[in-house]
């Protein structure tokens, strides 16, 4: 493959040392035309690829000794009919600006790309690489590497309700426990595909995550079992001052814990002066007809949500009928 | 262009007296995987592929015999786009012989047949479609994607109300009413265009293409209504009870054309449909509109809500000024654009 890449390139998987010169790759790349652009520190890159609880999944192309590409992905521990498999979301890929019309086509991004799907995709690996890539990424996926449409994807959101007063019943979480898995396993029966929600993965993603702070909301039964779960985060995003939820965990036969859940978002966000609250929800789920009976629309937005199957069984069709994943699933938020 | 060291077949244009050949291996193809299927007719034939005023376009795989073992078909649809004219065309109705299927598997008799189609009729020039669309089923779209570079537009929701959680009260607008009619009224064609000027995309609605869409199809039969306001038509909707997205008896909203900020013309429309749903024994009402159309969320507003449906739109454009993402954007059809309902 390295010879595919000209012999002036070294590509392979990410090696400890390679992180000062990945970092300033990563920083020039995606500071061009974003002024808004935080420079990525070794700290972040090592919460999300060092301490993923399901792995690290890293190739770099190196030029002189120095990284100038990467194609990159953040594995999720998916369950699949009741085995856990592995799917990796399509992240921080890039090229140096000053490597990128050296070669032909199919150009160093997508050869980079090629090694990546050698060593992490496969029946016995990675089963589904996915994502939502800009317009650039996307040409080149589609072409190159053989991602397809999994869905054109909408969010469903309104603004919140002024009146809506947080319910007694709905507690902030710290952390989450052994109980979230206990509750993932009641929701996830009636999904094909869902990555896992258990105590490693939720306080890896919402807990420890040095990005961003979200606000984890509980219901518990007199018990004090968890009966559903919300993750809130206030942030400009597609909207300045959005209320997204970023994840959404309730049994879809207990409407009342939505309820409970519903109103407290909606109070939170008011609080906050949220133009709108949002969430992702698959067309199939039972959540997505109930958003919309409390008012919320469905609303296009500029993403497709693409993916590449490395198993014969599980093509967009079934991914996109039987996949559940929210905002939490993605980098986006 | 004999098919060389296969079974000797000629892969060619659509010549006229084809139709017989066409409808046997239609009605027999078609009725082999589809419970429901009702043969068409001759009649139905003619009015779908030699009527259209937007035209139409074929190429057929034959055997000697004159047999047709493949299709690869379109109807045209004559389009505004960003204020010129062009063409579209929605590929329909293709199809190979399982018979033949295993004589040639890849790419099959399919491929050979849709290549020469796309080439012949692809393209920015005259006579030619500056995209190709369709709803495939999952078989066609695999060979679609993989030999004929056809790419998703998007996956399609539909919309769907109960006919009591349609929202009327803001009443129609003062002086607006609705009229049934029989054929589509000459200044209909202002209210097609005048909203074509509000995207980049459309496909014309003139008096010919109107009528033969809805009025003399032989097979099925539609309710128009015109909102006229001062006696001028400001929109327009069709309506017909069926089968839609696998759901019998659905309250159809087949075509529905106003100006998107028009509220009351929109409520007159719907109270008009509403009634008609009932007439008709339907229970809710059921619409397909571009996700990134005003009307997508205007309807959402009056009482709609987002379902999910198996199908997606697919298509392969011929000029880059148009690609693929353009058209997710811009281009604007309802469901009567489709050969859906």
């Amino acid at each position: 493959m390295t010879e595919r890449v000209m012999k002036d390139y070294e590509v392979r998987e990410y090696r400890d040392g390679d992180l000062p010169s990945l970092l300033e790759c990563f920083n020039l790349v995606f500071r061009e035309g974003n002024p808004a652009h935080v420079d990525r520190t070794r700290a972040e890159w090592e919460y999300l690829y060092a301490r993923n609880p399901a792995g690290r999944t890293v190739f770099v192309a190196l030029h002189a000794g120095k990284v100038v590409a990467q194609y990159a992905a953040l594995p999720i521990t998916v369950s699949v009919a009741g085995k856990d498999r592995t799917y990796l979301q399509i992240v921080d890929s890039m090229v140096h600006p000053a490597h990128r019309r050296g070669l032909k086509h199919p150009g160093l991004f997508a050869l980079t790309a090629y090694p990546f799907f050698d060593a992490f995709c496969g029946k016995d690996k990675g089963w589904i690489n996915y994502g939502w890539p800009v317009d650039a990424a996307w040409r080149i996926g589609k072409t190159f590497l053989g991602y397809e449409v999994v869905r054109t994807q909408h969010v469903v959101a309104r603004a919140p309700d002024p009146s809506a007063t947080h319910p007694p019943e709905v507690e902030r979480l710290r952390r989450f426990d052994d109980q979230a898995r206990w509750l993932y396993d009641r929701c996830a029966g009636d999904w094909g595909a869902s990555a896992i929600r258990d105590e490693r993965f939720l306080n890896w993603r919402f807990v420890e995550n040095p990005f961003h702070d979200y606000l984890l909301l509980g219901v518990r039964d007199g018990e004090g079992v968890l009966r559903g779960y919300a993750v809130y985060r206030f942030c400009n995003w597609k909207l300045p001052r959005m209320g997204l939820i970023v994840d959404w965990l309730v049994p879809p036969g207990e409407p009342e814990v939505g309820e409970l859940l519903r109103r407290a978002i909606d109070a939170r966000a008011a609080a906050d002066g949220a133009t709108a609250i949002a969430l992702f929800l698959p067309e199939w789920s039972p959540w997505f007809e109930r958003f919309q009976d409390w008012g919320f629309l469905v609303w296009p937005t500029d993403y497709y949500m693409v993916g590449r199957s490395f198993h014969p069984r599980f093509d967009m069709r079934w991914l996109r009928e039987r996949w559940w994943y929210q905002l939490a699933d993605s980098d986006l938020v | 262009m004999p098919t060389g060291a296969l079974p000797p077949l000629t892969i060619r244009e659509y010549q006229p007296g084809d139709e017989h050949a066409i409808l046997a291996t239609f009605n027999r193809v078609f009725g082999q995987i589809d419970p429901t299927f009702r043969p068409r007719t001759l009649e139905t034939w003619r009015w779908q592929f030699e009527r259209n005023p937007s035209g139409s376009r074929i190429f057929l795989a034959l055997t000697e015999e004159g047999q047709v073992v493949s299709q690869y078909a379109g109807l045209g649809q004559r389009v505004h786009l960003q204020g010129e004219r062009a063409s579209f065309s929605q590929s329909v109705d293709s199809m190979t012989d399982p018979a033949w299927r295993l004589v040639l598997r890849e790419p099959g008799f399919f491929v050979l047949t849709a290549r020469p189609y796309g080439e012949r009729f692809g393209g920015p020039g005259p006579d030619q479609d500056v995209f190709m669309w369709g709803l495939p089923v999952w078989s066609a779209w695999r060979v679609g994607k993989t030999y004929l570079d056809y790419e998703v537009v998007r996956t399609v929701l539909k919309l769907v109300a109960p006919l009591e959680r349609v929202d009327l009260s803001s009443g129609p607008a003062s002086g607006v009413e609705v009229e049934p009619v029989e054929r589509f009224p000459a200044d209909v064609e202002a209210v097609g265009a005048a909203r074509a000027a509000l995207c980049g995309a459309m496909a014309v609605r003139d008096v010919a293409q109107l009528d033969w869409r809805f009025v003399e199809r032989p097979d099925e039969r539609y309710d128009i209504g015109i909102a006229r306001r001062g006696g001028a038509a400001v929109g327009y909707a069709v309506y017909r009870r069926g089968l839609f997205a696998r759901v019998e008896g659905e309250g159809l909203i087949c075509d529905f054309i106003c100006p998107p900020d028009d509220v009351g013309t929109r409520t007159a429309l719907l109270a008009w449909l509403v009634e008609r749903a009932r007439a008709s024994g339907a229970e809710r009402l059921v619409t397909l509109f571009p996700d990134t159309s005003p009307e997508w969320l205007a309807f959402q507003r009056q009482g709609f809500h987002a379902a999910g449906t198996a199908y997606f739109v697919v298509g392969k454009s011929f000029v880059k000024r148009h690609r693929i993402q353009w058209l997710y954007q811009n281009w604007f059809a309802t469901l009567g654009d489709t050969d859906l309902v």
